[in-house]
């Protein structure tokens, strides 16, 4: 089926769906594309604590608040979904997805980034058989159990957090001699009685029967081998953008292949942009939305020509502020009930 | 004691309760049987029992809920000794071993409605599902955090819908059937094993979200044993 609109936004992560609010509230009819779950990475951050308004927000609850502002201003939303090519050059923006065509007026890329792997033996092998690349969602196999997570960002820190309250011990592997994390989750998690660093190290390999048994180390100090016993592998040590369709389709991208944006999140093509991790810079909730609000600004500009110019026939702004009032309710009473809640 | 009381008042607020019942008006066409199996000594059963007869109130007699003990015949049949299992549709081809809570919870209803439809909603790729001449089990495992999970679980009850009984999707949950994890070794969520049930066959297909054409080729393949 070929679908015609405004705009499509590829990826439904905090960028994508706050760019779908401001389209869709500008009166562009808008597609949002996802192939996954809503959310992207926020959907699997345990908490957040530096999204302004939120002292602490777990991630999969910012998730649904998102997601709700999206639906009720309008978006239209495919997931999952997945975009598998692009024609972006000329007027009218092709995006092929493993379902539909869609034909658009702008195209907003916000397909994020995703976790670097190890590329060491043994990590494909065991991927879901210990190795994992979700604390969220597989953190509870591994109760009263022993863990590495690799990595010493933001992401390997707060995941970490999240398993020490459920594992019996955990490493946390590290090719310096100190975390990169915030100062704030860097020393919850090196307080934790369950938690050994092991600095300057490297993981060479994973290893296994069934399942992971064990990982081969490099002390980079002492230039020495040695193993240490686990049951899982958290690996996060990084993130490579989700950009090659972007690249393919002629979106310049730089060195480490994030795309290339100007101040208007413009990409090379006209009427194509990027916002979020996708673009690389701050990789955070707050820059994503933020990026996300003035992509969707331009590509209003774009296919309007302009606030007053408007060239083509948009769809009146109709909000429905009756069921904006109940959706807020919505929100609240999934906060206190059960049923969307986790048993954990 | 009645669980009723007991559990009433969490499981879903006035509001969740009339967004239900207006979701069941709007897109409930026809009946669905839903059975809930329970034991003694489980710890979700209670919880699932009082759900499932508040949704079959909300949905004006279209579920057709019944509740009984797993008796022998389910046990072997199932290869399960323990509850929760829930069973929806005529050929009970969609199955639910351990509580829809969560994140499953949002697929859990839009299953049932979709089950009451017999409509698959798959974009393509579903004729092939109707003609396959062995039976194939989906178990998709699952966690109640796994945000990806419930996208899964949807993707094998379509299909299963889809295939007019030939397929039965099974959604697994992790923490309350830690054995069945075990026996496909799963650590990671969601994890879907593909089975022949007769001679009796089964692998990992993958882990993550596939394509839903990539399923249901899978599906096809296993069959053909291609
Ligand atoms: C564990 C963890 C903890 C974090 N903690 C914090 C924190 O405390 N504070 C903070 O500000 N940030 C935090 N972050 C970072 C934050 O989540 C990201 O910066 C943010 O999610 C970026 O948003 P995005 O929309 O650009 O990309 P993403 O969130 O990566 O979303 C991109 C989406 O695009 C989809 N997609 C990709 N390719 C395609 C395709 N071809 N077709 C369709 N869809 C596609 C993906 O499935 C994904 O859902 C954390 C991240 C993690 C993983």
């Amino acid at each position: 089926m070929t679908v015609r609109t405004h705009v499509v936004i590829i990826g439904g992560g905090p960028a994508g769906l706050t760019a779908g609010i401001y389209t869709s509230r500008l009166g562009l009819d808008t597609i949002l594309i996802e192939k996954a779950t809503l959310g992207g990475q926020v959907a699997i951050s345990p908490f957040i604590e530096n999204y302004p308004g939120f002292v602490s927000i777990p991630g999969p609850e910012l998730t649904k608040r998102f997601i709700e502002h999206a639906e009720t201003m309008g978006v239209q939303i495919k997931v999952p979904e997945t975009v598998i090519d692009l024609e972006l050059k000329g007027e009218v923006k092709k995006v092929y997805t493993d379902k539909n065509t869609y034909e658009a007026d702008a195209v907003i890329i916000t397909t994020g980034a995703s976790r670097r792997k190890l590329n060491v033996p043994g990590e494909k092998e065991f991927a879901g058989k210990g190795v994992s690349y979700c604390a969220v969602c597989d953190g509870a196999f591994f109760k009263g159990k022993t863990v590495a997570v690799v990595g010493g960002g933001n992401t390997a820190v707060s995941e970490a957090l999240h398993l020490t309250q459920l594992v019996r011990k955990l490493y946390i592997v590290h090719r310096r001699d100190d975390l990169r994390a915030e100062v704030a989750l860097k020393q919850r998690l090196l307080d934790s009685p369950n938690v050994v660093p092991l600095w300057n190290t490297i993981v060479e390999a994973i290893k296994g029967d069934t399942v992971v048994r064990k990982l081969v180390l490099r002390d980079l100090k002492k230039d020495e081998v040695f193993e240490i016993d686990v049951d899982g592998v958290f690996v996060a040590i990084g993130y490579a953008p989700n950009s090659q369709l972007a690249a393919k389709a002629g979106v310049l991208v730089d060195e480490k292949g994030y795309i290339i944006v100007n101040r208007k999140q413009e990409t090379n093509i006209k009427g194509v942009y990027a916002a979020g991790d996708v673009t690389g810079g701050v990789m955070q909730i707050g820059v994503a939305v933020g990026e996300a609000i003035v992509a969707a600004m331009s590509a209003f500009e774009h296919v309007t020509g302009g606030w007053y110019a408007k060239k083509k026939a948009l769809k009146a702004v109709k909000i429905d502020f009756e069921k904006l009032k109940t959706k807020e309710k919505a929100i609240e009473e999934k906060e206190k009930k059960s049923l969307f809640k986790f048993k954990l | 004691m009645s669980h009723e009381h007991e559990h009433e008042h969490e499981i879903l607020s006035e509001e969740d309760k009339a967004f239900i019942r207006e979701k069941f008006e709007k897109e409930m066409i026809g009946t669905v049987p839903i059975k809930l199996l329970v034991s003694d000594g489980c710890e979700y059963c209670h919880l699932m029992e009082d759900l499932l007869r508040i949704l079959a109130d909300l949905s004006n007699g279209k579920i057709q809920l019944t509740i009984e003990e797993i008796n022998e015949e389910y046990k072997n049949k199932l290869k399960l000794d323990k509850g929760p299992v829930i069973l929806i549709g005529e050929n009970e081809e969609i199955q639910y071993t351990g509580s829809p809570l969560g994140e499953e919870g949002w697929a859990f209803l839009e299953t049932i409605v979709l089950a009451s439809n017999k409509k698959h909603g798959l974009e393509d790729h579903a004729d092939k599902l109707k003609n396959l001449n062995k039976k194939v089990r989906i178990e998709t495992i699952v966690t109640p955090s796994c945000p990806y999970c419930p996208h899964a679980v949807l993707m094998a009850n379509r299909i299963a819908i889809a295939s007019e009984g030939k397929v039965v999707s099974d959604c697994v949950e992790a923490y309350e059937f830690p054995e069945i994890a075990d026996k496909w070794n799963v650590t990671a969520v969601p994890t879907i094993v593909l089975s022949i049930e007769e001679p009796y066959s089964g692998q990992v297909f993958v882990v993550g979200l596939p394509r839903e054409k990539q399923l249901i080729e899978a599906v096809t393949k296993a069959v053909s044993g291609e």
